[in-house]
Formats: structure tokens, C-alpha cells, sequence
């Protein structure tokens, strides 16, 4: 079985506008492990929503998916059985062969109907607006069944009972079901959300901050919630969030992202300990260490580049303080220079001689830990 | 929503109800004494007309009148006397277009024209307007919907008589497919027959096209700008994302919450058929409140003008007093408040 469950290629996200060509995600790749929670940080702006928008095949227009590949290996599950056994009942919707789901998808390149196959029974998504997610004049229960009963063969009652289940396994009484979204707290509304994406059992969950502008408590629940879906039924999850706290907290193999492509890619605890890219060294370094002497935060000395015209080279060289002549000319590319950690910096790896060095006397000297 | 509540929200829309229909009447009445003219002169002339007689009117036929009339006194007294006689009596007063019949037999008799015709139309365009603005905002990259749009856009702008002179060129007098005037044919007699009912369909068809085809255009742009920024609600990529099949979406997601202002807006525009079509009405020579409206202004018809903005006035504030009673029941989100 293929370990991996998620390969993005050279992805380009472009958006069209007067100004020119906004290039928001420009060149990511990525690969996502089954049964793993996958974490994606970097600052406001740099295209993680995108990514994931571009993942669900969401990314509405001036915005286009200019080039790459997201291939999804799902585990074949017996198409057209339930979870009972019983035979589901031919819909018009399946296109997709369970060989044609074996062998990989390119998400990018699927049909619109074999796209609505593969959602929510294989991909299902956490949106960030969750507030604004659900229609307001539908009560939950119905907005949780609509979905199943397009892509499942329970009965109606069976969907509800299922619905129920997953409200449970996410802290909500049944009574939400028959709730209007006025009438839930945005933390409820943000739990409905996760049960929501639960229902089917998918093989991917992604989670596009479904933390954030919630209170710690909440905050709390909720990833709590997502842990114990995925203890429950071996999800693999896909987790976007700026905040690193709750990486730490929650992921198991980080990726940091910066100005539209991946910088560096590793296991949570490994990252935290040792990062090596310029970018992820001042990220970890802004975070306020509790006791000791107070010092004042370290902080990335710059703006963030625009999105219309990024930095030639590598795009962190002008706030870089390692900052070399090559950097400015030659993008570095995302390198395995460790077992399981990836990084893109000329610091490590040399484009020419294709050697790597990890001992680099300059970084190990400008350290901020 | 606690029954008490309710009870509470209910009294008090209704008395703003009543308190609303007083004022706007009072205003409306007093309005109506300060215009100039004198509506017993008109009536007078056509009395002398009438009977072929040519000497002055004596003092005492001129009180008379002024007295039957209800225009004798100071203008409080007059308002009281007013209020009074149709509060309890339901008299309006005799008018001057048919003297001296009173004036709600002319009302009441020209009303079930008006909402038919009105009520009719304004239901049909709303249906159409809905389901085509509808489609037009889902769809409203293709070509189809943009000309749709432009069309629309056109057509409401339209006034509606020049749409019913054009209608009444092409199909009456040209092509002579449907009858020019009138609301049924001059040889029947008003009756519960096949005939009848064929002639009042085939006598209503220009004047409600008319009336369907500029207000048709209306409900759809606004339905179309409504659709179009429910495009754009995080709840729809949500519904997209769910792999939900496009018609599930359109109805269920995009429809459904559409609807909710349309319907307002159609409660509202059917308080105001009571006040006809004015000149469509008078076009087609078709016996509603529109056209008795019309030919009671020309001649300072008071009673009869007063009685049909006293009508439209209740129709209105009904129309709107229903639908604040309704809504609770079609809008989830207004059930908890009040």
C-alpha cells in the first residue's frame, strides 16, 4: 500500500487582474502520509487557503489553477456497499471505477461529476468561514443529511442516527439537529462543521483554520475533536492554521509555507527543535517562552513581499539575514537533506554540486535560540 | 417563542395597524378639502343637463345637496360625520360619477375586476419573474442570461401603457386576435356561464399582458441580484464543496433563500393592486377601481376618491400586517426575536 495519500506537484494557483497575474501559490509540493495530521503554517497571505481551495477544486474565478498535479491515492473502499454490507443502489453520479481510485486521481484534471464523487465521501473540508458556512434557513440535521444521502446509500433515518452519532463524537447533543445556525454559539457552529465533515468516514479531512478567532477554551474542544476523529477512524487530516501553538499541539508533520511555496517540510517535534530555514527560525523564535528572563520578541525585519511581483530568487532573500548573491538569482529548490525533513535554502544544498551541508558555520552562528 | 410573547407582539402590531390606517386617512381626507373647485357645481350641471331645464339652482337644492354630499358644516364636523358614517354604517357617501349611487356600490362593484386582473398578474409575474431571475443569476455567465438581463432591463423601464398601446396595435387592431375594450362581451350578460368566463379570459389577456411584461422584468432583476449575491455566501462554496448535484444547490441553498425577501416584496405589491392600474385600466376601457378612479377626479368626485384611497390604504397596511404575522412561520431567524 502506498504510504502516500496526498502528492500536490508544482502547484500554481494564479489569480487574473488589471495589475497583472497575482500569483498566490506559485510552485508547491507536497506530500501528506495516510493516517497522519498534516499541519501547513506560514503567515497571513502566503496561500494556504488557497492551497486548500485548489485541493477541493474550489478556487472560483478571477482565481484558476494555472498548472501542477494533486494526485489522491484513496484506500478502494468496496464502492457500492454501506457500511451494513448492503448493496448500494447504482446512482448516475459514478464515474470514477474503483480501478481508475487505485490507481490515483489528479484532482486537477477530474470531470465535474467525478469531482462530486470524490467529495465528502473521500475529501471533506473544514472551511474558515464557519461561521458564515452553514445556510442560514436549514435546519443542521438537514444541511448534515443532504450530503449522505447523495453519496451513500443510507436511509434517511439511518443518516440521521449517523448524524447524531458524529454530533456526539464532536461534544453536541442531538438536539442541534434540529437547530437553525442562528441559534449555535460560534463554537457550536464550528463543532456542527467538523460532524459535518465526519459523516462519511472520508479519507481526507482538511481543515482550513478552524481554530482561529475562537476562544482558547473552544479552541480546546475543538482539537479535541479532531483528534479523537481521527483515534476513532484513522482519518488522515490536513490542518491549516498560522497559529503554531496549536501545530504543536495537534499535528504530527509540519510544512511551512512562505510567499507561495513551501519552505520547509519535517516532523512537528523536529522542526520545533532544530528548523533550518531562515523563515522557520524566526517563526519559532517569535514565540514567547514562558518564565526565564523577559527579552523582547525577536521579529522578521521587513513586509511580507507582494503577490504581484515576488522576489526574484529566493523570496525570503530580502528579509534574510544570511542573505547571499546566489540567493538573489537562483530559487532554491525543496531538497530532503535529512531523512523526512525537506527545506529549500542554498545555506544546505548546493545547486551546482549538489551537495548537502548541514553543518553551515553562518547559521550555526546566527542562531537566535 | 413564549405564547405570552406572542400574544404581546400581536396586539401591538395590530393596534399600530389601526392608529396607522386613522392617521394616513386623516391626512389623505384633509388633503382632499383643500383642493380648489367646487364638486357641487359639477353636479348641479349635470343635473340641469339631465332633466332639460334651464333656471338657476335655488338656495334650497343647493343646501340640499351640499347636506346629501356631506360637505355641509365646518370640516371637523365633516370628518367626524364622515368617520362616523363609515365606520358604523359602511355608507361612503352618495357619488357624483353615478349620483346618486352611493359610493361603495361603485367601489364594490369594480373591485372584483381590479383583483382579478391585478391580483392575477402581479401573482403570475412574480412566479415567472422568480423562477426565470432565478436561473438567470445561477447561470449568469451564459450568453442566454445576459441577454435575458439586457432585455429585462430594458422592459422595466418600459412604461406599462406604452406596452399596452403597443400590445393593443399589434393584437387588436392589426391581427384583431383579442378584443380592444372592455372586460366582457357587450351581448352577454354577467353570469356563471362557460361563455361568459371565456369572454372575461379573452377580454383580460392584453390588458394582464401588459401588466405581466413589464413587471415580470422587475421581479427578475431583483431576483437575479439576489441570486447573485447568494453566489457569493460562504455557505454556497460550502454546499459546493459538499459534492451536493447543482439542482440540490439551486433549490435548497440558493432559491429557498432568495425567496424569503421576494415574498415581503410580493405582499407588499398586492396591498397596492387595490389602487388599479390607472391607465391600463382606462386604456382598455376595463371597469376597475382604476378607471372609477379616474373618471371620479375628472369630476371632484369626493366620496368616490375618498372610499378608494380608504380602500388602498387598508389594503396596504394589511397586506403588510399579514405578512409580519407570516413571516415568523416561512423565516426561522425572526421566530426567536419579537
Amino acid at each position: 500500500m502506498n504510504k502516500t495519500l496526498l502528492d500536490i506537484e508544482n502547484l500554481r494557483v494564479y489569480f487574473h487582474s488589471v495589475r497583472g497575474e497575482y500569483k498566490v501559490v506559485d510552485g508547491v509540493n507536497l506530500k501528506v502520509n495516510r493516517n497522519e495530521i498534516f499541519g501547513l503554517a506560514g503567515e497571513s497571505g502566503c496561500g494556504k487557503s488557497t492551497v486548500i481551495e485548489a485541493i477541493m477544486r474550489l478556487i472560483r474565478p478571477p482565481g484558476y489553477i494555472q498548472a501542477g498535479q494533486i494526485n489522491f491515492y484513496p484506500e478502494s473502499v468496496a464502492d457500492n456497499t454501506h457500511p451494513d454490507g448492503k448493496v448500494r443502489q447504482k446512482t448516475g453520479d459514478d464515474t470514477l471505477t474503483a480501478e481508475q481510485l487505485a490507481n490515483g486521481i489528479d484532482l486537477v484534471k477530474i470531470n465535474e461529476r467525478a469531482l462530486q464523487q470524490v467529495r465528502w465521501k473521500y475529501i471533506s473540508y473544514v472551511p474558515q468561514a464557519s461561521m458564515n458556512s452553514l445556510n442560514p434557513i436549514m435546519r443542521i440535521g438537514a444541511q448534515m443529511t443532504d450530503t449522505m444521502l447523495v453519496h451513500s446509500s443510507y436511509s434517511k433515518i439511518e443518516a440521521q442516527q449517523r448524524a447524531a452519532e458524529v454530533l456526539e463524537i464532536v461534544g453536541l447533543p442531538p438536539r442541534v439537529l434540529w437547530s437553525y445556525p442562528h441559534e449555535l454559539s460560534g463554537g457550536m457552529k464550528q463543532r456542527a462543521i467538523i460532524a459535518i465533515a465526519m459523516t462519511l468516514n472520508p479519507q481526507l479531512v482538511i481543515a482550513d483554520e478552524p481554530t482561529t478567532a475562537l476562544d482558547v477554551n473552544v479552541q480546546r474542544a475543538i482539537l479535541e475533536a479532531i483528534l479523537n476523529i481521527k483515534q476513532e477512524s484513522g482519518t488522515t487530516v490536513m490542518f491549516v492554521s498560522h497559529d503554531l501553538a496549536v501545530h504543536a499541539e495537534l499535528v504530527d508533520r509540519l510544512a511551512i509555507m512562505y510567499a507561495g511555496k513551501i519552505v520547509e517540510v519535517d516532523t512537528v517535534h523536529k522542526l520545533f527543535k532544530e528548523p533550518l530555514h531562515p523563515y522557520s527560525q524566526r517563526l519559532f523564535a517569535s514565540i514567547p517562552v514562558l518564565g526565564g528572563v523577559r527579552t523582547r520578541q525577536e521579529s522578521i525585519l521587513g513586509q511580507a513581499p507582494d503577490r504581484l511581483t515576488w522576489p526574484t530568487g529566493c523570496r525570503f532573500h530580502p528579509r534574510c539575514p544570511f542573505a547571499m548573491d546566489k540567493c538573489k538569482q537562483i530559487e532554491p529548490p525543496l531538497v530532503e537533506v535529512e531523512p523526512g525533513h525537506q527545506v529549500a535554502c542554498h545555506l544546505y544544498y548546493d545547486v551546482d554540486t549538489r551537495a548537502i551541508n548541514l553543518t553551515n558555520e553562518k547559521v550555526q552562528n546566527g542562531k537566535l535560540s | 417563542m413564549h405564547r405570552r410573547a406572542v400574544l404581546r407582539y400581536v396586539v401591538r402590531r395590530l393596534a399600530i395597524y389601526f392608529l396607522t390606517i386613522f392617521g394616513s386617512f386623516t391626512i389623505a381626507f384633509l388633503f382632499f378639502r383643500m383642493i380648489p373647485g367646487n364638486p357641487l357645481g359639477a353636479l348641479l350641471t349635470s343635473l340641469q343637463q339631465r332633466s332639460a331645464y334651464t333656471t338657476a339652482a335655488s338656495q334650497e337644492m343647493v343646501d340640499h345637496y351640499t347636506e346629501q354630499l356631506g360637505l355641509s358644516g365646518t370640516i371637523p364636523e365633516q370628518y367626524f360625520r364622515y368617520i362616523s358614517n363609515v365606520l358604523f354604517r359602511f355608507d361612503f357617501g352618495p357619488s357624483l360619477v353615478a349620483f346618486p349611487t352611493p359610493s361603495q356600490e361603485l367601489i364594490v362593484r369594480a373591485l372584483p375586476w381590479t383583483i382579478g386582473l391585478l391580483g392575477l398578474s402581479v401573482i403570475i409575474s412574480w412566479i415567472f419573474g422568480i423562477i426565470i431571475g432565478g436561473l438567470v443569476g445561477w447561470m449568469r455567465a451564459s450568453p442566454v442570461s445576459n441577454a435575458l438581463t439586457t432585455f429585462a432591463i430594458a422592459f422595466s423601464q418600459i412604461p406599462q401603457y406604452i406596452v399596452a398601446l403597443i400590445l393593443l396595435f399589434l393584437f387588436a387592431f392589426t391581427l384583431a386576435w383579442l378584443p380592444v375594450r372592455n372586460a366582457y362581451p357587450a351581448n352577454l350578460t354577467p353570469a356563471f356561464t362557460l361563455e361568459f368566463i371565456l369572454g372575461i379570459i379573452k377580454h383580460g389577456t392584453l390588458p394582464a399582458l401588459a401588466i405581466v411584461l413589464v413587471s415580470v422584468s422587475g421581479w427578475m432583476l431583483s431576483t437575479r441580484s439576489l441570486v447573485v449575491s447568494i453566489l457569493g455566501e460562504d455557505y454556497l462554496l460550502y454546499a459546493q464543496a459538499k459534492g451536493l448535484p447543482r439542482r440540490n444547490i439551486f433549490f435548497h441553498y440558493v432559491l429557498r433563500n432568495a425567496l424569503l425577501p421576494q415574498l415581503t416584496a410580493l405582499a407588499i405589491s398586492l396591498g397596492f393592486i387595490v389602487n388599479g392600474a390607472l391607465l391600463v385600466e382606462t386604456l382598455f376601457n376595463y371597469p376597475g377601481l382604476g378607471s372609477l378612479l379616474v373618471t371620479s377626479v375628472g369630476i371632484l368626485d369626493l366620496n368616490t376618491i375618498q372610499g378608494i384611497v380608504l380602500m388602498s390604504i387598508v389594503a396596504v397596511l394589511t397586506a403588510s400586517l399579514l405578512l409580519d404575522l407570516a413571516l415568523p412561520f416561512v423565516d426561522p431567524r425572526i421566530r426567536t426575536g419579537g
